[in-house]
């Protein structure tokens, strides 16, 4: 894709985000002057603060993709890297992992942590009550995390522009945290893609 | 908008986001009946289950996306008015959920005064199509089986017949005299139908002249012929997914027939002087007064299309051969004219009985204008046999020969009304000069009486006998009848 599409697109993403909050606030500011209710001036009053912060959060979520973290490559072991992420998630119940591989490699074990962390929580279980999630490992030349979704079809993400801010927003709750694993990744030397086949990601991690 | 809207229509607002969900509830409530939905997957379920009439649609939805939700309301025929509204401002989008049937489309940030506009217009659509959907049930409902008269057995198996071939395409034919009521047979058909909500409309062959009815069934373009100064939409383009009722059509001619018999087959036709196909589903019920098997066999109606309309025969019986009926239409006609022209008039047991065995040769139509004149002309609250009689006799005489079905026999009959016998009885034997009156002098009674009644307004006297002023004036000159007019002394 050319780089000014890749613009128009990812601006086209936060344009569309943004303009949520933006017809609250704007709804609510023409409501004040229709309506002459207290209890709605307050509400109105609320509501106009609590989108405009939102509107606030959506660029600090952004720009919080974009900062990575400092970290240092570390031994770490699998699968057990993966059982402290998941067992920190309040999803966990819906997450299985398999045992079959057990190996050691180096790597940036917080940022990896980060990315998973990102996926497990920022997806919409609310909305997806049936979902379920199977992470596997395995190592050869690279060290490959397959996350694999089970219950919910992601086949409406496009696999080339995935990761853009938003892009899977009915499928993850701030629309930022696979941009977030992509910013990660990038900065990390890593290979984070989607495969639709598989309904999930796969983060490839060269030894 | 308060005061615009009068009604609660129920409005569903389907958003992941709880801002918009929230606003538009205040937005809205007070006007309409408000619910909202924060996923996609779950709106039709609640449609179907609780009625909406509005349906307030963000495209972009955990669970299903706006445009899926499109398609399957349009899948499953949902009654629901859409108003996408959506953060994205690709033309595409709008395009395809309008082509998906949405309403309108709103693009966030949107103007709450611009949705407001386009929920009071959808308002007023729905109000008017409310009304004609009340007006149409109440013309449905005045055509049910139920509420036509027809308690006689020949009459009831006509409805079991009808029942089942209801909601089939079959073409009807309905052959009977005329004044049986054919036309309230064809609607009933159309009312009773799975095609009720849809136009039914009725053509008279019989009354269009041979060079109109092409143009009348099929429509024109504009130039298609002198005078055809705009398009014009024909009958059956008109009435596509409903009813066509072509009403004696004996009376087509055979290359009309022809064209008939075409769309008939086809499901299509051009409008003259036009190429464009049109494809259209009318259902078609013919009838006539005339035995089209005879006329068939004379070769002066085609073959391939009486087998073409003949897919349900339905023969309607003249009055006299279902008089179980006659007390029911006289009581339902007495009420009707009654309360028109609001007067408290009865009839007497006698009467009830005369007119019960009377042979009726204009079937129900003759029945209802004898008592539209008895309740018209009796100056008592109590209609007496002498009266009936004579209004009768008054009918006779001005009842035009007509040729009519033995539908039993399916054989053409002329019949000749017994009055007209008489009257020729009379000519023909002096004797009975004593005995029976002629004709004058039944009509100029008849005039004198209904003159008087009138208090010799030959205005309202013409009216209520069915001449022109001129005609009355007429008689009076012929039958030398005075004009008396009440003089209200001080």
């Amino acid at each position: 894709m050319h780089e000014v599409d890749i613009i128009e697109r990812v601006i086209r993403n936060i344009a569309h985000e943004v303009r949520n909050p933006l017809t609250t606030v704007k709804g609510y500011a023409q409501l004040l002057s229709q309506k002459n209710e207290p209890a709605l001036i307050v509400k109105s009053q609320h509501m106009i603060i609590e989108q405009s912060e939102r509107i606030d959060t959506i660029f600090t979520q952004l720009y919080d993709a974009f900062t990575v973290i400092d970290d240092d490559r570390a031994e770490c072991t699998f699968p057990e890297v993966l059982y402290t992420v998941v067992e920190e998630s309040p999803y966990s119940k819906y997450i299985t992992i398999e045992r079959n591989a057990q190996f050691r490699v180096s790597l940036y074990v917080n940022r990896f942590q980060q990315c998973l962390s990102s996926i497990i929580n920022g997806f919409n279980w609310k909305y997806f009550s049936g979902a379920s999630l199977h992470i596997n490992a395995l190592k050869d030349m690279h060290c490959i995390v397959n996350i694999s979704f089970l219950g919910v079809v992601f086949d409406s993400i496009p696999e080339d522009i995935f990761y853009y801010p938003f892009q899977c927003k009915q499928f993850f709750s701030k629309g930022t945290e696979l941009f977030k694993v992509y910013c990660i990744a990038q900065r990390s030397a890593w290979q984070f893609t989607f495969l639709k086949e598989h309904n999930g990601f796969t983060l490839e991690i060269p030894m | 908008m308060n005061t615009i809207l009068e009604k609660y229509y129920r409005v569903l607002i389907a958003d992941d986001e709880k801002g918009i969900r929230d606003l538009l509830k205040d937005l809205l409530e007070g006007s309409f009946y408000v619910s909202t939905i924060d996923r996609g997957d779950t709106i039709i379920e609640e449609i179907t289950k609780n009625k909406y009439d509005i349906l307030i649609l963000d495209l972009q939805m955990p669970g299903k996306n706006g445009i899926e939700v499109l398609q399957t309301i349009r899948d499953l025929k949902l009654d629901i008015v859409v108003v996408v509204i959506t953060a994205s401002n690709d033309v595409q989008l709008a395009i395809t959920s309008m082509k998906l049937g949405a309403y309108d489309y709103l693009v966030k940030p949107f103007d709450t005064d611009k949705l407001l506009v386009i929920l009071k217009n959808i308002v007023e659509k729905l109000d008017l199509e409310n009304e004609v959907n009340e007006l149409r049930e109440k013309v449905g409902e005045s055509f049910r089986f139920r509420n036509i008269i027809g308690k006689s057995p020949k009459m009831q198996r006509i409805f079991a017949t009808l029942e089942r071939v209801i909601d089939t395409d079959s073409t009807i034919l309905i052959i009977g005299e005329s004044g049986t009521g054919k036309e309230i047979i064809a609607k009933a058909i159309h009312y009773n139908s799975n095609r009720k909500q849809y136009p039914f409309k009725s053509i008279d062959c019989s009354t269009i002249p041979q060079d109109l009815i092409g143009s009348e069934l099929f429509g024109h373009e504009k130039g298609a012929f002198t005078g055809a100064i705009a398009r014009k939409i024909g009958k059956f383009e008109v009435a596509s997914k409903g009813t066509l009722f072509l009403d004696e059509i004996s009376n087509l001619s055979f290359d009309m027939q022809a064209k008939l018999l075409r769309v008939l087959q086809e499901k299509e036709f051009e409008r003259i002087g036009g190429n464009e196909i049109i494809k259209v589903d009318t259902r078609i019920v013919a009838a006539s007064n005339r035995d089209i098997r005879e006329m068939v066999k004379q070769g002066t109606f085609r073959e391939d299309l009486y087998y073409r309309l003949n897919v349900v025969p339905i023969y309607l019986p003249p009055l006299k051969e279902r008089k179980e009926d006659i007390p029911l239409f006289i009581d339902y006609f007495l009420n009707k004219f009654t309360t028109e022209y609001g007067r408290d008039i009865s009839l007497d047991l006698q009467s009830r009985l005369y007119l019960t065995d009377y042979h009726w040769p204009g079937n129900v139509r003759q029945l209802e204008n004898v008592i539209k004149r008895l309740v018209l002309l009796s100056t008592e609250h109590v209609v007496k046999l002498d009266i009936v009689k004579s209004v009768l006799e008054f009918e006779e005489y001005n009842k035009p020969k007509e040729k009519t079905v033995n539908v039993e026999n399916e054989h053409i009959n002329h019949e000749i009304p017994e009055a007209v016998i008489n009257s020729k009885k009379v000519q023909d034997s002096e004797s009975h000069v004593d005995r029976v009156k002629t004709l004058d002098e039944i009509e100029k009674d008849y005039i004198e009486k209904m003159l008087k009644h009138f208090d010799y307004n030959i205005s309202l006297t013409a009216k209520a006998i069915n001449v022109s002023r001129k005609t009355m004036h007429n008689k009076l000159k012929k039958y030398n009848i005075a004009i008396k007019k009440t003089v209200i002394e001080n």
